[in-house]
């Protein structure tokens, strides 16, 4: 076996533990808002010390494959991918925990209203963002490209929901306080899909050796 | 077990060397002793005294060895450069293998056939033995020599030497000449000396071409005389006095060879 | 064995085909980089035979001048036999034959016409191996000056030579012995004559076989800052088993395998991303 080889899969395995950390985060912080549960947004807040100090342990080990292993062609794209990926990953991450913050003073008042769409839009981004990292893990840029389509449905619901909100806050002044705290909540949704989609278009580099992001190439 | 054969192969050699070193030393020693005190001056400056007188030396044979010795590699050393370039930059077909046999086969030809042939072929011509029939038979033992000697030197010099030179647009002739022959000239001259110091010593092509004269000539056309002839006839002869001067003649000739040997040894090691 | 996979897709590579890259590969073979410059060099269907051995097998190249490109790939993969034919080096191996056409601005140097003497000055050549004349260190630069009698008198060759040191940094470690023997430099010092010998006859093209292959990583370094600062002048075709050595000194890579040019491009793309499997899995050492 290639030296190198050891290194990425170490790599690799450590970019997946670190994916599915944070899709549990985002999964938590949710539920916690779905089913106002103040104990699983306090987890989440917690778990993300993990999170950061994986992002250090990729960051490190990337560095290292670069200096000693001189990696070329695939196995470089892969190793800058994984360092740029582990840095979107942990901002993800951050969003989920500051989802689970917002939970914190929602939960001290009353429900605004029954969530309709909002848990439309947070499946929908989680599912995006675990496909991206399958996509990453697994090199597929089919998966990659379909993800990259699905923000826009993210987008959509955001403006929805931003709509209605804004439509409530209009009627009811009691409801600002509330209706701000699930502002930044569908904010960060959007963020946290838009970081997904960054994470398809490192896959795509990663497998065809072209940067899409910034251009008006089509992927 | 594997100890004691060890030890008694690394015996067997050593005594071989010893007893190789030994029968060298004993020559030596004893040309050396014998020799050392039968020269002297007169040994190198006088002709030798008729039969019977005492006294005279050998400055005609000293003279006509190096007379002989100078024209044989004259003749020689340009002939057998040139054949070894063509052998070893252009030798590839059947003719180079040709020729490189006969090379090997003239290098094993006794000297006293080259004698022999000299005399029928430059000797009877002449109707007389001449200084310049011995130096072409000098010559023809010199060839072989020179010819392997200087093949293997240029066959030694790296390819890319060459392909520097001609990558720098220069014609394979001046590659040749001013590159090749030069990386290699040490091992040319080192074989140019041995052949030399081989030549000065050979006896029997000599008594058929330049037999030997009592008298001092530097004309070519005549019958010449030289060190080893006069050695052996002086050695054969039932004199005291000139059995002296034969081994005067020998620890001459030895120490000549020794010190072409030695040069060639430091010559070599050299550095440029 | 000769013409396949040149053109078989390479799994989800090929997509891209329909974006950027213009319509390429009319030839059978490679992918050409964009090219602005002139072309210096240019190989056309070029066939080499070794006897009965088929050593290269229809090459097409573009090199652009003052350009430095670099030849990979595995030991006996051909590329040392390209680069010889391009000084027809390979002459002078008996048996050898060429096919197709090598033209050195626009002109085919295998033309019955050429005289291999002058196109042997246009494209000089560093060998692997340093290679100083038995001569000292000014006669080796002067002696390709004077074969080609490109000096009008003494004064005009001390320049030239002095120039040629110069431009091969060697001229401060050498100036108080130039009448040295050329032997008694380093190899470092010895390869940086080799170059400044080459460079005095004015080539147009410098081919260099692996020329830090026995030297120690400063002396290679002081012969790959070399080599980059020759693009100004000159164009440099450089074989190389080192292929940290091909991203630190070319602009274009060429990969061989087999006596095929499989790929060539932009040093950065061979690196980064190569568009044929078998480059890629030759610099990620996968195989060779």
């Amino acid at each position: 076996m290639r030296i190198i080889e050891s290194d990425l899969n170490k790599l690799r395995e450590k970019i997946t533990l670190m994916g599915q950390l944070t899709e549990n985060a985002i999964e938590h912080s949710t539920k916690a808002l779905f089913e106002r549960d103040s104990e699983l947004s306090e987890a989440t807040i917690k778990e993300d010390d993990k999170i950061d100090k994986l992002e250090n342990e990729i960051d490190k080990l990337a560095t290292d494959i670069m200096v000693l292993r001189q990696p070329a062609a695939g196995d470089l794209r892969f190793t800058v991918t994984c360092l740029h990926t582990a840095g979107i990953i942990e901002r993800i991450a951050d969003h989920a925990v500051n989802i689970a913050k917002h939970v914190r003073v929602l939960n001290s008042e009353p429900p605004l209203k029954p969530y309709v769409d909002l848990p439309k839009m947070a499946l929908l981004t989680k599912e995006m963002f675990h496909d991206a990292l399958e996509a990453l893990i697994k090199a597929e840029v089919d998966l990659a490209r379909q993800t990259i389509r699905k923000d826009d449905q993210v987008d959509e619901l955001f403006h929805l929901i931003y709509d209605e909100l804004l439509d409530i806050m209009q009627k009811r002044p009691d409801s600002i306080k509330r209706g701000s705290e699930l502002l930044f909540v569908i904010k960060h949704l959007e963020r946290m899909a838009d970081y997904a989609t960054n994470i398809c278009e490192m896959v795509i580099y990663m497998t065809e050796g072209r940067i899409i992001k910034h251009t008006e190439e089509a992927f | 077990m594997r100890k004691l054969i060890d030890k008694i192969v690394f015996s067997i050699c050593s005594i071989s060397t010893a007893i190789v070193l030994a029968i060298l030393f004993i020559i030596i020693v004893y040309i050396l002793l014998n020799g050392i005190f039968s020269i002297n001056l007169a040994f190198f400056t006088s002709l030798p005294k008729p039969v019977g007188e005492e006294g005279g030396g050998m400055a005609n044979a000293i003279v006509g060895s190096a007379i002989m010795v100078f024209i044989a590699s004259l003749i020689s050393i340009p002939i057998s450069i040139g054949a070894a370039i063509y052998l070893a930059e252009f030798g590839k077909g059947y003719l180079a293998t040709s020729v490189r046999f006969l090379v090997d086969v003239l290098a094993g030809v006794p000297s006293i056939v080259i004698g022999i042939f000299i005399y029928t072929l430059v000797v009877l011509p002449m109707k007389r033995f001449s200084a310049i029939a011995g130096a072409l038979a000098l010559a023809m033992i010199m060839i072989p020599t020179i010819v392997r000697a200087t093949e293997e030197a240029i066959r030694l010099v790296p390819q890319t030497l060459r392909e520097a030179g001609l990558a720098l647009g220069a014609p394979y002739w001046r590659v040749t000449l001013e590159i090749v022959l030069v990386s290699a000239r040490k091992a040319i001259i080192s074989g140019v000396l041995l052949s030399i110091a081989r030549i000065a010593g050979e006896t029997a092509p000599l008594l058929f071409t330049a037999l030997g004269n009592r008298f001092f000539v530097t004309v070519l056309d005549r019958p010449m005389s030289s060190l080893p002839v006069q050695i052996y006839s002086y050695a054969v002869s039932p004199y005291e006095d000139w059995h002296r001067q034969a081994w005067a003649a020998t620890f001459l000739l030895v120490m000549f060879i020794l010190v072409v040997n030695m040069s060639v040894r430091l010559f070599t090691r050299a550095k440029d | 064995m000769l013409t396949v996979n040149k053109s078989k897709p390479v799994d989800k590579m090929e997509n891209k085909e329909t974006q950027t890259e213009p319509k390429k590969t009319e030839l059978k073979t490679n992918i050409d980089p964009e090219i602005s410059s002139n072309i210096q060099m240019e190989a056309q269907n070029l066939d080499f035979f070794y006897g009965e051995k088929h050593a290269l097998h229809g090459i097409n190249m573009k090199i652009p001048e003052k350009s430095i490109t670099a030849f990979i790939g595995p030991s006996g993969c051909g590329k040392s036999t390209f680069l010889r034919t391009i000084n027809r080096m390979n002459d002078i191996i008996a048996g050898t034959r060429i096919k197709g056409k090598l033209l050195l601005d626009g002109q085919d140097i295998y033309a019955p016409s050429v005289d291999v003497v002058d196109l042997r000055r246009r494209v000089g050549m560093v060998f692997q191996k340093s290679t100083p004349f038995p001569k000292s260190i000014f006669e080796n630069v002067a002696y390709g000056i004077k074969i080609n009698q490109l000096a009008k008198s003494r004064g005009e060759l001390q320049t030239m030579v002095e120039q040629a040191l110069t431009q091969a940094a060697l001229w401060n470690e050498v100036k108080d012995r130039l009448n040295d023997s050329a032997l008694a430099l380093s190899g470092g010092q010895q390869q940086r004559l080799c170059i400044a010998r080459t460079i005095a006859v004015s080539p147009e093209v410098i081919l260099m076989d692996e020329p830090c292959s026995a030297l120690d990583p400063i002396a290679t370094e002081k012969i790959e800052e070399l080599i980059v600062e020759l693009r100004e002048n000159y164009t440099v075709i450089i074989v190389t088993h080192n292929m940290q050595q091909a991203t630190r000194v070319s602009d274009y890579t060429a990969f061989f395998l087999l006596g095929e040019l499989i790929e060539f491009d932009e040093t950065e793309k061979i690196f980064t991303s190569p568009r044929e499997k078998k480059t890629e899995d030759y610099i990620t050492g996968r195989f060779g």
